[in-house]
């Protein structure tokens, strides 16, 4: 299980047996601090220590400035002090801020490490602030600068392995269309980083348009934006194209000469994908559609 | 508009002689004659191959992976050139639409506004687009009011 699951688990298991002593009135030290106060608090420690188990550091002093301007009260009449007052809060704040940002400086996080472990039998993708394979030869990782695939963890994936022998969760998900997402997300990944007409786009809108002349294998991913892949220069095409597409909650509009044949092998998983038959179908160009659309749509569209 | 023509055989240059109490539909009527009257052909490449294309015929010119693309409305060419250097060179009625992209105002049919991103751009006879960012819209909307529409 993911260490960030298993503290907020505790924590809220705590919280909760925290709050039914606290009504009761079981003495554990927090009584005179309301449920509201403790669960807030709570919380937010929660929040420091998953950071701090995450390597984030920095993210660690304004939690715990916040809880201490929630118990203040309570901290300042532990501490003798009447008036529960104990300095103005915006010098506790500041403090706070100034804290972040100098320890950010000094630990700067690690970054969104894309891990790739090639041998894995799913490909499997994961993005971790450390490496956990990373001794494997075949494993490649790549920094925040290139496409973040989808966060993909051990724990909320289905993982195919262990459920060869837990009959039960085998039930919950689709393990070939899981094995075929990541498939495509590594193969992308792949093409991508050699530079091979691999298009990469994220909640924007693009158009990319194709050199038929040159190029006959593009990969396009898109993930909550708008890609339009247009082929050009088609005269003296002949043979055979192939698009691999990755959609995810997107828009993929296909632009293709009225010419080609198109075969749409898309896995389509509560998505839209659109084809229409080509007007005048030449079987010597073909374009082949391969990949798999999530929540969006892929619509072909042919030119004149 | 009274339209003269004086056939003058010691000129060395043709000229146009533009008389306007307007100078904003001069500049107007300037611009579509070197947009469209006196325009060159330019030089692009697909491979090896070299091309001599019109500017009239480009619709836009893109930035694609460090390259220079023009596009026409069927073909694609690439250009030797950098974006600025064109933007020197070409007809008034190529305007910027982007940091990578410069439109050719003549050949645009439609924009569709986007609040919030982008605005897409699509051009006569073909369904290629492209979009032109929110600090270049007003910049091209207003070319295409000078040239076409004013």
């Amino acid at each position: 299980m993911k260490k960030s699951n298993i503290v907020w688990a505790i924590a809220l298991i705590v919280l909760a047996v925290a709050v039914i002593l606290n009504t009761v009135g079981v003495d554990f030290g927090l009584k005179n601090i309301s449920a509201w106060k403790l669960v807030a608090s709570g919380l937010l420690l929660a929040f420091a220590i998953e950071r701090c188990l995450e390597g984030e550091f920095s993210l660690l002093f304004i939690p715990l400035v916040i809880i201490f301007l929630i118990l203040e009260k309570e901290i300042a009449l532990a501490c003798g002090i009447p008036s529960g007052d104990i300095g103005p809060n915006w010098l506790f704040i500041l403090s706070a801020v100034l804290l972040t940002i100098g320890v950010s400086m000094l630990l700067p996080n690690k970054g969104i490490k894309i891990h790739i472990n090639a041998n894995g039998k799913n490909g499997r993708i994961k993005k971790d602030n450390v490496v956990r394979d990373g001794n494997t030869p075949e494993s490649q990782e790549t920094t925040a600068n290139e496409p973040a695939l989808d966060n993909e963890d051990d724990s909320d994936d289905c993982d195919c392995d262990s459920d060869q022998d837990n009959e039960d969760d085998s039930d919950d998900c689709d393990c070939d269309f899981d094995l075929n997402e990541k498939a495509f997300d590594k193969s992308f990944k792949e093409a991508f980083k050699k530079g091979e007409n691999a298009y990469y786009n994220r909640l924007s809108s693009t158009t990319k348009y194709v050199d038929c002349s040159k190029h006959r294998e593009i990969s396009c991913y898109n993930k909550l934006g708008s890609t339009e892949v247009y082929f050009t220069n088609t005269e003296n095409f002949k043979g055979m194209a192939k698009l691999m597409v990755v959609n995810k909650m997107g828009n993929v509009e296909i632009f293709v000469p009225n010419d080609w044949v198109v075969s749409l092998d898309v896995v389509n998983n509560l998505g839209n994908v659109d084809c229409e038959k080509s007007p005048k179908a030449n079987p010597k160009k073909r374009l082949v559609i391969t990949g798999y659309n999530k929540f969006g749509n892929i619509e072909v569209t042919y030119t004149k | 508009m009274d339209i003269k023509i004086d056939v003058c055989p010691s000129v060395a240059e043709e000229g146009i002689h533009i008389k306007t109490p307007d100078i904003q539909k001069a500049q107007a009527i300037k611009d579509i004659l070197l947009s469209t009257v006196f325009t060159k052909d330019m030089d692009f490449f697909i491979g090896d191959t070299q091309y001599f294309v019109g500017v009239n015929k480009i619709l836009f010119f893109e930035t694609d992976d460090g390259k220079i693309t023009a596009h026409t409305s069927k073909n694609m060419y690439y250009s030797r050139s950098t974006l600025q250097e064109l933007e020197k060179s070409l007809p008034p009625c190529f305007v910027r639409a982007s940091k990578s992209c410069i439109i050719n105002a003549m050949a645009v049919s439609s924009i569709t506004k986007n609040l919030t991103g982008p605005s897409k751009v699509c051009f006569k006879n073909t369904e290629k687009s492209v979009y032109v960012s929110k600090n270049y819209y007003k910049d091209l909307k207003d070319k295409i009011y000078a040239l076409r529409i004013k």
